[in-house]
C-alpha cells in the first residue's frame, strides 16, 4: 500500500521538476557572442583606421550583417567583443539602430589588450555573463541560416542520456558545403574534417594548407565504424557553444584561437570527456569574411542575393535611403545621378549621392556614397567606398578603394590594388599589380637602410603620379600575428585565377620568377663578395674557380646566368672602387681587372654560345647602370681585344631582334660593330686577294 | 505607477512592432491575410494607447508606425491597404462625429455630399470626444470583415464552379483552397494544379486538395498551353490587385492568364479586398511591385562555380495586365477590372495614397 503512495510523491516531485525545468527554459535567454575582431592583419593597411568590422559590405558595416543575422534568428542578448578600436565599434552600436533593438540587447564589451580570440572568451568568461548555450561568431559573418533549428539540435544532444559522448558535447560547428573550385573557398579556410556519420560527432579538423598529404590518426579510424571523410566544407567558425566552453578556454590559456581549442578537445577526447559536434547546414547561406578575397566573395553573394534577406534593398540606414533594385541585379539609391551614356552592366550597387559621369562603365562592383565618377571611366570588379573621387578616363580594375581616396585623371588601376583611406594617385600613372598603399608613411620603420623620407616621397611621386599621396604598405615580417605561418591569399591572384585561369597561371609564374630573382641578386652579391676578397687575399684561379662553383650550387643558379654574372661582377667591382674617377681611369682598371682574371673568364666562357650569354648580361648591366651604359662600347672593345668575345659573337648579337628597350643599346654600339665588319671584310678581302 | 504601466505598455506595442517589421523582412509570416491581420490588430493597439483626441494626431502615429512597417517590405502591399483603411475610418469617424448622423440618411445625394465634404475635412485638429472609442469599434468591425474575408468568398463557390468542370489553378493560395473546397462539397469537378516552379508550392496545393477528395491534377509550368484547351475556368488567386485592375500575382500567372485568353477560358481571380492597392505598375522590376529572392530555389549554393558565372534571378511575382482578367471574386461579391477604380476611391480617401 506504500509503494503506490510513495510513487504518487515521486509523481508529483517529477511534475513539480518538470515545471520549474519549463519555467527555467522559458527563461532562457539565447545568448551570443560577437568577437569583433580578428587578430590578424589580412586588411591592413585599411584596418590601422577603423576596425574590421565596421568596414562597408555593400554599403553597410559588416558587423551590421552579422547582428541583423543573430537577431532575426531570435537572439535576444548579445555580446560584442571589441579589441581593435573599440572606441568606434562602441559608437556604432551606440549610435545605429542597434541601441533601441526592442527585441535584443547589445552589450559591447571593450578590451584592448587583448590578443587573441582566447583571451577575448577569458575576459567573458571573467564577467560571468553567458548563462546559457550560446553561440560564437565573429564580427564579420554574413549569413542566413536557421540558427533556432541548430540551437534546439545541440540542446537535444545535451539531453540526451543514452549516449554520454552526446551529452558532453561542448560545440557545435556549423559548415556550408562548398566543394572545391567554389569561389568562396580560399587556401586560409580551407579545412579536411574526419566525423562519425551517425552522430554527427568531430573525430579529427585540420586546416590544409596548401599540403598535399593529410594525416589521419589510426585511432579515428580503428574506434569508429562509420566514419565520414569530409573536404568539401566551408568553415564560416559560427558555432553553438556550451556554457563550458568559457570554462575550457580559462583552464586552457594556451588557447589561443577556435583551432586551438578543436584541437586540444580533439586529442584529449579520454581524458577531458568532452566531444565536439559538428552540423552541415542545407538551406541558407553563410560566409566569413576572412581575407580580401571572401570579402571579394561575400560581396558578390550579398549583390547576387544570396544572402537574402540580407540584400541591399532591404537595409535601411540611419538616412532611411531606400535603394532600389532592377534587373541585372542592379542597385541604385534614389538620389543617385547617372549622366546620359553610362552604362551600369550588372552586380552593380550604387550608394546615395554619387554621381557618375558620360560613357563611363560599371560592371560587378560596389560604389559607396557621395562618390564622384568622372567621364569615361571603367570600373570592373572594384569595391569604391564612401566619398571616393575618380577622374576622367580612368580604369579601375579588381581593387578596393576607401573612404575619400582621390584617383586623378587617366590612372589606371591594376588587379589586386588597395587604396586605403585618403590616398591619393595619379594623374597618368598606372598602379603596379597587388599594390596596398596608405596615404602616411610607415612610422615605425626606421631600419637605417631604408629609404630617407625625401626619397620616399620621390619614389611615390614616380609610381604614383604628380599629384599622388601615397605610400606602399608593407606588411610586418615578424608579426606575432596568430596565423602569420598560414598562406596569405593575395587578394589580386585569387581574383585573376576567377576571372581567367590563363592569367593566374601566368601571374604564379611571374611570383615564381620573382623568387628566382631573388637567389640571383644573393647569389650575385655574394660572388661579388667571393671576387671582392679574392682580390685582397689574392687567391689563385683555380681555388677562385672553386669557391664561385660551389656558390653556384648553393643557390641553384643555371650555368647560363653564371656566365653572365661573372662578367658583370668582374666588371662591376674595378668600377665601384674607382667611383670618383673619371671614365678613362674607370675602364683602365676595368682591363686590368679583366686582364688579370682572363683565365677565371675563359674558364667559363668558351664557346659562342656563352659568349653570347655574357653580351646579354652585360647588356642588362648597361640598362641598369649609367656609367656602364656610357662606356659599353669601349668595354666591348677591351673584351674584344682580351680574346673573351669573338667578332662573330659580337656580331651575331648585334644582329638578333631585341625588344625596344635593347635597340638604344645596340645602336650605341654601332660603329664598333661597323669596324669589325669592315675589318672581317677587309681580312677577307685580303684573303681572298692573297689567293 | 500609472505612468510606469503606460511605458511599459508602450515598450511591449514596440516590441510587437518590431517583431512584426522582422518577420516581415524575413518573409516568415504565410498569406496577405495574416499579414493584414497582424497589421490592423497592432494599429488597434496603436490607436488604443495613443492619447490623443483629435484625428490630426491619432492619425500621425497610425501613419508613423505604418510607415515603419511598410519599409520593412517594400513588397507586401496588404500592410499599406490596411494602414489607409484605418486612417479612412478615422476620417470617416471623425466626419461623422462633427456632422452627427447626417450621412446615412440620404444616400441619393452621396457623390454631392462628398464633394462638399471634401471641404469639411481639411481641418481635423478639432478635438472630438470620444472619437477614439467609435474608431476602435469600426477597426473591430474592419477584423471581423478580414476574419470573415475568406468564407464570404468560399460562399460564393457554387455560383462559378459547376459539375464536371475541369479547373485549373497555380500555386497555393488559401482562398483558392477554401473556395475549391466549398464547390467540392456539393459538386464534382476536376482540378489541374500548375505546380510553379521554383517554389512548388502548386504540390503543396495538390496535396491538400486530394486528401479533400477532389480529383486533382499536377502539371508543369510549361504544360500550361498544351493543357489549357481542356479547361473549363481558371480559378487563381494574387497577393495584390492593383489600381489599375491588374494584378500582382505568383510567378507564371501572366503565362496562364495569356493560355487562358488564346482559348477564350474565363479567368476567375478570388481575391478579399484587404489585397487591393492604389498602387499603380510603372515598371516591372521596381522595388514596390516585385520581390527578388535568393536564387537558391533555382541552384544550390554549392554550384557556385556555375552561379558565379551567371545570372540568376529568382523573382517572385508577375504582373497580369486587368484585359486578361474576366472576373474578381471578393468578399462583397463578383466585380469586373473595370470597377476597381471605384472599389478604391470607397476603401481609402485620396489623400492618403501617397503616405
Amino acid at each position: 500500500m506504500n509503494s503506490p503512495g510513495s510513487q504518487q510523491n515521486n509523481m508529483a516531485s517529477k511534475g513539480k521538476g518538470k515545471q520549474r525545468g519549463e519555467d527555467i527554459q522559458q527563461e532562457d535567454v539565447f545568448q551570443a557572442v560577437v568577437i569583433a575582431d580578428s587578430f590578424n592583419v589580412r586588411f591592413a593597411p585599411i584596418t590601422n583606421e577603423k576596425p574590421k568590422s565596421l568596414l562597408p559590405l555593400a554599403n553597410t558595416p559588416i558587423l551590421d550583417y552579422t547582428l541583423e543575422f543573430l537577431v532575426s534568428a531570435g537572439v535576444q542578448e548579445i555580446f560584442v567583443f571589441c579589441c581593435h578600436l573599440a572606441d568606434q565599434v562602441r559608437t556604432h552600436l551606440r549610435q545605429s539602430k542597434w541601441s533601441e533593438c526592442s527585441s535584443c540587447t547589445i552589450t559591447p564589451v571593450l578590451s584592448e589588450s587583448c590578443m587573441s580570440m582566447g583571451d577575448a572568451l577569458r575576459e567573458i568568461h571573467d564577467k560571468s555573463v553567458i548563462r546559457n548555450d550560446f553561440v560564437l561568431v565573429f564580427g564579420d559573418v554574413v549569413a542566413n541560416i536557421r540558427l533556432q533549428d541548430i540551437l534546439q539540435e545541440h540542446k537535444n544532444r545535451l539531453k540526451d542520456k543514452t549516449c554520454p559522448k552526446n551529452k558532453n558535447s561542448v560545440m557545435t560547428m556549423i559548415f556550408q558545403k562548398v566543394p572545391p573550385g567554389h569561389r568562396s573557398r580560399n587556401k586560409e579556410d580551407d579545412i579536411f574534417l574526419a566525423v562519425d556519420k551517425s552522430s554527427n560527432r568531430v573525430l579529427h579538423y585540420q586546416r590544409v594548407r596548401d599540403q598535399s598529404k593529410l594525416q589521419i590518426p589510426v585511432d579515428v579510424l580503428a574506434d569508429n565504424s562509420d566514419v565520414l571523410l569530409r573536404y568539401d566544407l566551408l568553415d564560416s567558425q559560427i558555432s553553438v557553444c556550451s556554457p563550458e566552453l568559457l570554462s575550457l578556454f580559462k583552464d586552457n590559456f594556451d588557447y589561443l584561437n577556435r583551432d586551438h581549442f578543436v584541437k586540444g578537445i580533439l586529442d584529449n577526447e579520454d581524458i577531458m570527456e568532452k566531444t565536439i559536434h559538428m552540423c552541415v547546414i542545407n538551406d541558407g547561406y553563410m560566409g566569413r569574411i576572412s581575407n580580401l578575397q571572401m570579402y571579394d566573395s561575400v560581396s558578390r553573394d550579398v549583390v547576387c542575393r544570396w544572402s537574402y534577406p540580407l540584400v541591399p534593398d532591404t537595409q535601411t540606414d540611419e538616412g532611411g535611403q531606400i535603394i532600389s533594385h532592377s534587373r541585372h541585379n542592379v542597385y541604385t539609391s534614389k538620389d543617385v545621378m547617372l549622366a546620359k551614356g553610362c552604362v551600369l552592366e550588372q552586380n552593380v550597387l550604387v550608394g546615395r549621392g554619387t554621381r557618375i559621369g558620360n560613357n563611363t562603365r560599371i560592371t560587378d562592383s560596389v560604389i559607396g556614397k557621395d562618390c564622384k565618377i568622372g567621364n569615361k571611366v571603367v570600373i570592373e570588379n572594384a569595391y569604391i567606398w564612401d566619398g571616393v573621387t575618380v577622374e576622367d578616363d580612368c580604369t579601375v580594375n579588381t581593387a578596393v578603394v576607401c573612404d575619400k581616396a582621390v584617383i586623378y585623371a587617366t590612372t589606371t588601376v591594376n588587379p589586386g590594388c588597395v587604396l586605403s583611406w585618403n590616398v591619393k594617385v595619379g594623374p597618368m600613372v598606372t598602379i603596379a599589380t597587388g599594390s596596398r598603399l596608405q596615404a602616411t608613411k610607415d612610422m615605425d620603420d626606421d631600419f637605417g637602410d631604408e629609404l630617407t623620407e625625401a626619397d620616399q616621397d620621390a619614389v611615390s611621386m614616380i609610381n604614383y603620379g604628380s599629384q599622388s599621396q601615397a605610400f606602399l604598405y608593407q606588411p610586418p615580417e615578424d608579426s606575432d600575428d596568430e596565423d602569420s605561418d598560414l598562406v596569405q591569399d593575395m587578394f589580386g591572384h585569387s581574383i585573376q585565377s576567377e576571372t581567367s585561369s590563363e592569367a593566374s597561371s601566368l601571374s604564379e609564374e611571374s611570383s615564381e620568377d620573382e623568387g628566382m630573382l631573388d637567389d640571383e641578386e644573393l647569389f650575385y652579391s655574394e660572388l661579388l663578395d667571393t671576387l671582392v676578397k679574392a682580390k685582397e687575399d689574392n687567391y689563385n684561379t683555380e681555388n677562385l674557380i672553386l669557391e664561385i662553383n660551389s656558390l653556384k650550387h648553393t643557390y641553384n643558379i643555371a650555368i647560363r646566368d653564371l656566365y653572365g654574372m661573372v662578367m658583370k661582377g668582374l666588371i662591376e667591382i674595378p668600377l665601384r672602387a674607382s667611383d670618383n674617377l673619371d671614365p678613362g681611369a674607370q675602364l683602365l682598371s676595368v682591363k686590368k681587372n679583366i686582364a688579370r682574371y682572363k683565365a677565371l673568364i675563359m674558364n667559363y666562357i668558351k664557346n659562342e654560345e656563352s659568349q653570347l650569354d655574357c653580351l646579354h648580361a652585360l647588356e642588362d648591366f648597361a640598362l641598369s647602370n649609367k656609367t656602364v651604359n656610357s662606356v659599353l662600347v669601349k668595354l666591348l672593345h677591351i673584351l674584344y681585344d682580351a680574346d673573351v668575345l669573338s667578332e662573330n659573337v659580337l656580331i651575331k648579337w648585334h644582329r638578333m631582334d631585341k625588344e625596344d628597350e635593347y635597340k638604344a643599346i645596340k645602336k650605341q654600339v654601332t660603329p664598333l660593330i661597323k669596324w669589325l665588319e669592315e675589318a672581317e671584310e677587309e681580312t677577307s678581302d685580303e684573303e681572298i686577294g692573297s689567293d | 505607477m500609472p505612468s510606469g504601466g503606460e511605458t511599459e505598455k508602450a515598450e511591449e506595442l514596440n516590441e510587437k512592432l518590431d517583431a512584426f517589421a522582422r518577420d516581415l523582412k524575413q518573409g516568415s509570416i504565410e498569406g496577405s491575410y495574416n499579414v493584414a491581420y497582424r497589421t490592423v490588430s497592432l494599429l488597434r493597439i496603436v490607436i488604443a494607447q495613443s492619447k490623443c483626441s483629435s484625428a490630426k494626431d491619432v492619425m500621425e502615429s497610425v501613419v508613423k508606425e505604418g510607415k515603419r512597417l511598410i519599409a520593412a517590405q517594400q513588397s507586401e502591399t496588404a500592410v499599406g491597404n490596411m494602414v489607409r483603411r484605418v486612417l479612412k475610418i478615422i476620417r470617416e469617424e471623425y466626419a461623422s462625429a462633427l456632422r452627427g448622423k447626417s450621412e446615412e440618411g440620404d444616400p441619393q445625394e452621396s457623390l454631392h455630399k462628398m464633394l462638399l465634404a471634401e471641404g469639411q475635412l481639411d481641418d481635423l485638429s478639432r478635438s472630438v470626444p470620444n472619437l477614439k472609442a467609435t474608431v476602435l469599434d469600426a477597426i473591430s468591425e474592419l477584423i471581423i470583415e478580414l476574419e470573415n474575408s475568406a468564407d464570404n468568398i468560399a460562399g460564393q463557390a457554387l455560383e462559378h464552379i459547376h459539375a464536371n468542370e475541369v479547373i485549373l489553378t497555380a500555386g497555393k493560395s488559401k482562398t483558392v483552397e477554401a473556395f475549391l473546397k466549398k464547390a467540392a462539397k456539393k459538386r464534382k469537378f476536376q482540378v489541374i494544379v500548375v505546380e510553379c516552379a521554383p517554389f512548388y508550392h502548386g504540390q503543396a496545393l495538390a496535396m491538400s486538395l486530394a486528401r479533400a477528395n477532389i480529383e486533382t491534377t499536377v502539371i508543369n509550368d510549361s504544360a500550361v498551353f498544351a493543357i489549357m484547351s481542356r479547361v473549363n475556368k481558371v480559378i487563381i488567386g494574387t497577393h495584390t490587385v492593383m489600381a489599375n485592375g491588374g494584378l500582382k500575382a505568383v510567378n507564371g500567372s501572366h503565362a496562364i492568364a495569356l493560355a487562358a485568353k488564346h482559348y477564350s477560358v474565363p479567368l476567375l481571380v478570388c481575391a478579399a479586398m484587404f489585397k487591393l492597392s492604389p498602387k499603380y505598375l510603372c515598371s516591372y522590376d521596381q522595388d514596390a511591385f516585385n520581390k527578388f529572392v535568393s536564387p537558391k530555389d533555382v541552384m544550390n549554393f554549392e554550384e557556385g562555380e556555375i552561379a558565379s558565372r551567371v545570372q540568376i534571378d529568382n523573382p517572385v511575382f508577375d504582373y497580369v495586365p486587368p484585359e486578361l482578367v474576366t472576373l474578381y471574386v471578393s468578399n462583397i461579391g463578383g466585380n469586373a477590372p473595370s470597377y476597381v477604380y471605384r472599389l478604391l476611391s470607397e476603401f481609402y480617401h485620396p489623400e492618403d495614397h501617397e503616405l
